[in-house]
């Protein structure tokens, strides 16, 4: 006997290769997403009944991997006329941290909070002996609520030989020895958590960047990889530099050494003022409500021959303003640069 | 069998796996510090118990828990903290886990020389564990498996 599953079709929230994910509503769950491929998209029915395998897989491993930090699967269902296959999940009200980044705006303490969840949902992932291996923005899910989910478990696999697995995901994310010898780990995960621990504390404008400090350089083969000399947002504080830093170390014997590790490393980073930063295309600022006063800081043409920054407080109304600090037009701009380095680091609270 | 021993203290759970040997040895799987998140102490306890549950979900038989005890002078911030986390470990452990307690003085008992004096001994420990490296700072929750070995 076949049963008929009733689902609500509604908006279209997302879409790839492999199909087309669009918000539905189940009449127990509520709002749901339902990831859809369909058989058109694949030129054979050898191959499409292969995709609906694989997509069963997906499900199963997200099904496996039952947690609070990792997206749950309610069902799966293939269409009537076996043309469409679909994988039924909670849905995502927030959407991903790439919406996040995209948005520019952010504070370190949100970007903590979502990348310690997503760490903590990765570490799940690795005790239970699967590898994601496509860890970045975009599949890291945001609740309303605050929760943060661990999602697109297409690449997902248990399928390890001695450790590792073939590499598929985002070259950008990848680590060297990805990129180098394609074969995944546990450490390429680790690494690509870091990349994307980086990212959500740029924003993509100055992740993607062009230009001094960008974060990427492309090696030989054309992949792109985070170059030694790239430049943080200066109110990233030393400590955060250095957690992200061993995070995407190129040498793996030198990278934090599990993702229960990268876990620890991401809780530990210190608590840091609420500064809310808005990068721009031609400046940056960020803004902070402390002690009835407003405090503010832009700087303008950053890394440019021309930039300037300065720091002021103000009452909640833009008057009787004061200024904190600001740069010097006699120095380089690496100077400048550091010295607004220095006046974020200097604010950062001491005690834990 | 699998045993997980655990030492708490205000900001930090010390975590030692290790198995029971038949000739009174411990093999050592793994020894890590999971840092409670500096901050608001009640969100950084809901994200320590996640932590905890997850690495206690899979293959562990039993653990075991340096107890609280009760000293003669009143309690420091520290120490009232450290007992907070303690609570907390215990209600995170998964419940088909079996769980003991040791106070450190009863560990002690029985035996020729002091829990302290054993810590500080490294032909000791290098004669009774083997297996993954264990850091010295982690040697008091390998003490807490070896001594359920001896008991």
């Amino acid at each position: 006997m076949n049963y008929l599953a009733v689902l609500q079709k509604g908006a279209r929230i997302g879409g790839g290769v492999f199909g087309e994910v669009f918000l539905c509503v189940d009449p127990v769950q509520g709002q749901v997403a339902a990831k859809h491929f369909y058989a058109a998209n694949f030129s054979t029915p050898a191959a499409w009944q292969e995709a609906c395998e694989k997509a069963l897989a997906e499900a199963q491993a997200l099904k496996a991997l039952e947690h609070c930090n990792i997206v749950r699967v309610h069902q799966v269902l293939l269409a009537i006329a076996g043309s469409e296959f679909l994988i039924v999940t909670e849905y995502c009200e927030e959407r991903s941290a790439r919406d996040k980044t995209s948005a520019n705006s952010f504070t370190l303490k949100q970007m903590k909070h979502v990348a310690r969840e997503a760490a903590i949902g990765l570490n799940y992932i690795h005790g239970q002996g699967y590898l994601h291996r496509d860890i970045k923005p975009d599949n890291i899910l945001l609740k309303a609520n605050g929760e943060v989910k661990v999602g697109d478990f297409g690449f997902v696999t248990d399928q390890l030989q001695f450790g590792f697995a073939t590499p598929y995901g985002t070259p950008a994310y990848w680590a060297p020895e990805v990129r180098q010898e394609k074969a995944c780990t546990e450490l390429s995960d680790v690494y690509s958590l870091g990349t994307t621990l980086l990212n959500l504390v740029s924003g993509d404008l100055w992740f993607f960047r062009q230009g001094r400090g960008q974060i990427f350089k492309e090696d030989a083969d054309g992949y792109p990889f985070v170059a030694s000399d790239m430049l943080f947002l200066p109110h990233v504080t030393t400590a955060w530099r250095n957690t992200i830093a061993r995070l995407i170390r190129a040498d793996k014997t030198k990278r934090c050494a599990s993702m229960a590790e990268a876990v620890n490393l991401i809780s530990r980073l210190p608590v840091v003022e609420d500064w809310a930063c808005d990068v721009g295309p031609d400046e940056i600022n960020w803004t902070m409500e402390k002690g009835g006063r407003r405090f503010r800081v832009r700087w303008e043409n950053y890394l440019r021959d021309n930039d300037s920054w300065v720091a002021w407080s103000e009452a909640h109304n833009g008057s009787a303003k004061r200024t904190l600090a600001r740069s010097s037009s006699v120095d380089k701009w690496q100077k400048r640069y550091r010295s607004l380095q220095l006046f974020f680091e200097k604010r950062t609270p001491k005690h834990r | 069998m699998t045993s997980v021993a655990a030492v708490v203290a205000s900001d930090a759970i010390i975590l030692v796996e290790g198995e029971c040997n038949a000739d009174g040895t411990v093999t050592v799987i793994k020894d890590e510090t999971l840092d409670l998140e500096p901050g608001d102490r009640r969100k950084a306890y809901a994200i320590m118990a996640t932590r905890i549950r997850d690495r206690l979900k899979n293959g562990v038989d039993t653990v075991i828990l340096k107890a609280s005890s009760g000293g003669q002078f009143a309690a420091k911030t520290v120490v009232l903290h450290a007992a907070e986390l303690r609570g907390v470990f215990l209600s995170a452990v998964p419940g088909e886990i079996e769980v003991v307690q040791r106070q450190k003085k009863s560990v002690s008992k029985g035996r020729s020389r002091k829990v302290d004096e054993y810590l500080k001994d490294d032909v000791f420990f290098g004669a009774k564990f083997d297996g993954a490296k264990l850091r010295k700072g982690s040697r008091e929750a390998a003490f807490l498996i070896l001594n359920e070995v001896d008991d």
